[in-house]
């Protein structure tokens, strides 16, 4: 089969894998090497495709082949998918190729589970060795890590590669034992509990050591850098009857214990030849979104998951708006925030108000007092910040007495796609 | 007497994204005391007949004095600002520093001043058009040539001084040259060269990656997640013309619709193939 009927194939099976960051890690470049290739610091995304998405790796399977049965997989074995094989030296190539000529940031390898998870696992770091070691490659790196590899392959992929990911794909036990019969969560736990041991230990081997009473620093060899920017995870959204609480509860934890650095979310779209199992729908992307916005909620604006979800209800997040402010309609009493004298974590609540425009807001306020004027030209949502906060010339006053009709108002008309 | 009282001067900045040459003049009009006012910014290499008089022969009252400093955040803005193509950025950052060294230390640190809002905007601007160029340039192989490549670019901004060391950092082992309108850049393993600039047929038309590479970008897109608002976004129909797999868009775009009804519709099939040594022997791999 030539190259490019691989790709096509090796492609199209990779898709469903969300993640295509290249961010985080450590700086490098080939000044000196003389090679090729740099990373570190903010990703670079060098296309999108048309549903909006970002390519930034060489997104692409070694081989589709593969042993397991997973429902919501297109690769999984009793899918009649085209299947294709690449060789170690074409997926080389082709990173080579595209690299040189700046489409892409690096490569994102994963693969079907062929023969064994240690002959698979060796495969895919074998491309990395080369990448690295016969070609001074330095570009980003992310290998998809099969949980029951042996811990020395896990060991080396880590040494080559800059991120490391073990899909967890479904957020219960149950809902992985109906639908990915193969796949063990306590085997997946145990790996991710791995590889932050190996990442933990290796951040703290480069940490700058201490000076000394004479001003030297004492010379230690350092081991290489363990995955240097982290690990991640994937869950599909939509394919078992999983609550968004459930999820996002899930994420909070694999957060908490194996500090992921992201955790994607993947709306379970239609795939070619579907399993019985589970029937064609239009893939969940609003669902998708809020989840996306309840995860940054929990990691940068310090919500506990239990004010974003709760289990009594019937833990979904609410779709007509986004849980920032569906907080803010709940706890009305909280608000109006005076811009002017309210401290950052209240600031943070602020419907509308993102990260860097509080910043922005903590910077201003030191010149003098803020007005409508303002904040209007740090290009905020006006309509939906208004009505919660206050300022030197302006009070909601009874905008927040009736949070049903302020909901009314801010919610747009529901927009979730129909796909057929 | 105070020159800035009865003259206008004009402060010459060549080129004019040069961080140097407008710090050269900032500096001289600084010293002699010359309000914002009073200066005219030019860009021109040649004088015209209705300049004012060249900022160089303004008195400077105490020959030894040296300029008063600015804060490192200011420098860092104003080089990113002045690869701006607005005509204003010159004195818009003359005015800043101005009002710094006059009594508004802390300026910088005010997002909701108008003058400082105005400059972050503008290397915001500068920013955004910096990180598409590292995006979006495409090189294309030299035919017959090992590791030699050109690419054809055209930025927004005047940004190239800015970006080459970027692109020497990553591509040390290749030649390379970026051609723009306005100016281009060659490496050649070692250093950085600049010159003026090109026209697009002085790079190679094509590159044989590319149907690799557009065969890629279809492959890679999901149609059930048709999302083209989201695409222009952060493509803009600008810089399309650039890029080789932007010509596949109107197809991908348009067969989506069928492909995803297509899935809906058909049957699940019975599975034909077998794992060896699982359920039955009878699949080989090819």
């Amino acid at each position: 089969m030539e190259t490019a009927r691989k790709l096509a194939i090796l492609a199209d099976a990779a898709k469903y894998d969300a993640s295509c960051a290249s961010s985080g890690g450590v700086r490098r470049d080939s000044s000196r090497s003389g090679g090729i290739g740099s990373a570190g610091g903010s990703g670079i995304c060098h296309s999108y495709t048309p549903d909006g998405r970002c390519v930034s790796l060489l997104k692409i399977l070694l081989t589709n082949f593969c042993f397991y049965d997973c429902a919501y997989c297109v690769n999984r074995v009793s899918s009649n998918v085209p299947r294709a094989r690449f060789r170690i030296d074409e997926v080389v190539n082709l990173t080579l190729d595209f690299y040189k000529r700046n489409y892409i940031e690096g490569l994102f390898l994963s693969s079907g589970i062929i023969r064994n998870s240690d002959y698979t696992m060796e495969q895919l770091v074998e491309v990395a060795r080369r990448l690295r070691e016969d070609h001074c490659f330095a570009g980003y790196i992310h290998l998809k890590t099969i949980p029951e590899a042996s811990p020395e392959l896990l060991a080396a992929a880590g040494r080559y590669a800059d991120r490391l990911s073990i899909n967890i794909e479904l957020p219960t036990a149950a809902g992985l034992s109906t639908l990915a019969p193969q796949k063990d969560l306590g085997r997946i736990r145990d790996a991710m509990g791995e590889l932050r041991w190996r990442i933990d230990e290796s951040k703290q081997a480069h940490k700058p050591a201490a000076i000394t009473v004479n001003g030297t620093t004492p010379r230690k060899s350092r081991p290489a850098r363990f995955a240097p920017a982290g690990q991640s995870t994937q869950m599909i959204i939509g394919a078992d009857g999983a609550s968004d609480h459930a999820i996002l509860s899930a994420a909070d934890s694999l957060y908490g214990h194996y500090r992921l650095r992201r955790v994607y979310y993947s709306a379970f779209s239609p795939i070619p030849d579907a399993s019985r199992q589970l029937p064609i729908k239009a893939p969940p992307l609003l669902r998708e979104h809020r989840l996306y916005q309840a995860d940054w909620l929990l990691r940068f604006y310090d919500y506990g998951l239990e004010e974003i979800t709760d289990a009594s209800g019937d833990g979904m997040l609410d779709l007509d708006i986004d849980p920032k402010l569906a907080w803010a309609l709940r706890y009305p009493d909280c608000f109006p925030v005076d811009l002017n004298t309210a401290p950052k974590h209240m600031l943070l609540r602020v419907p509308g108000l993102g990260v860097r425009n509080v910043k922005r807001v903590l910077m201003a306020r030191r010149h003098g007092r803020l007005r409508v004027a303002d904040l209007a030209r740090l290009r905020a949502p006006m309509r939906k910040l208004l009505p919660f906060v206050q300022l030197l010339d302006h009070h909601p006053h009874t905008a927040l007495d009736d949070p049903a009709a302020l909901r009314a108002r801010l919610a747009p008309p529901p927009r979730q796609t129909v796909l057929f | 007497m105070n020159s800035a009282t009865h003259a206008r001067w004009s402060a010459r900045v060549v080129p004019g994204w040069s961080y140097a040459a407008w710090r050269a003049a900032a500096r001289t009009a600084l010293l002699a005391g010359i309000a914002p006012q009073s200066v005219d910014w030019i860009e021109r290499d040649a004088p015209g007949l209705l300049d004012a008089a060249d900022i160089a022969t303004a008195p400077q009252p105490e020959r030894d004095r040296a300029a008063p400093p600015v804060p490192r955040a200011f420098i860092q803005l104003a080089s990113c600002v002045l690869c701006h193509h607005d005509p204003g950025c010159a004195a818009l950052l003359y005015r800043l520093v101005w009002r710094l060294v006059n009594g508004e230390r802390a300026l910088l640190s005010n997002p909701a001043d108008p003058d400082t809002h105005r400059a972050f905007a503008l290397a915001q601007a500068v920013r955004r058009d910096a990180h598409k160029m590292k995006a979006f340039v495409r090189f294309r192989a030299l035919p017959g040539e090992s590791d030699r490549f050109i690419a054809w670019f055209e930025p927004q901004h005047r940004i190239v001084d800015r970006i080459a060391p970027f692109f020497a950092r990553r591509y040390t082992g290749m030649r390379w040259a970026i051609l723009t309108p306005y100016r281009s850049v060659h490496w050649d393993g070692v250093a950085l060269a600049f010159g003026p600039g090109a026209l697009r047929s002085d790079a190679p038309r094509e590159d044989a990656c590319e149907d690799l590479w557009r065969t890629y970008y279809a492959n890679i897109f999901n149609p059930a997640r048709l999302n083209t608002r989201m695409m222009r976004q952060e493509m803009p129909v600008k810089y399309w013309k650039q890029l080789p797999e932007a010509q596949l868009l109107p197809n991908l775009v348009r067969e989506s619709g069928v492909r995803v009804r297509e899935m809906a519709e058909r049957e699940a099939t019975a599975p034909r193939r077998r794992i060896p040594g699982r359920a039955s022997s009878s699949y080989r791999p090819q």
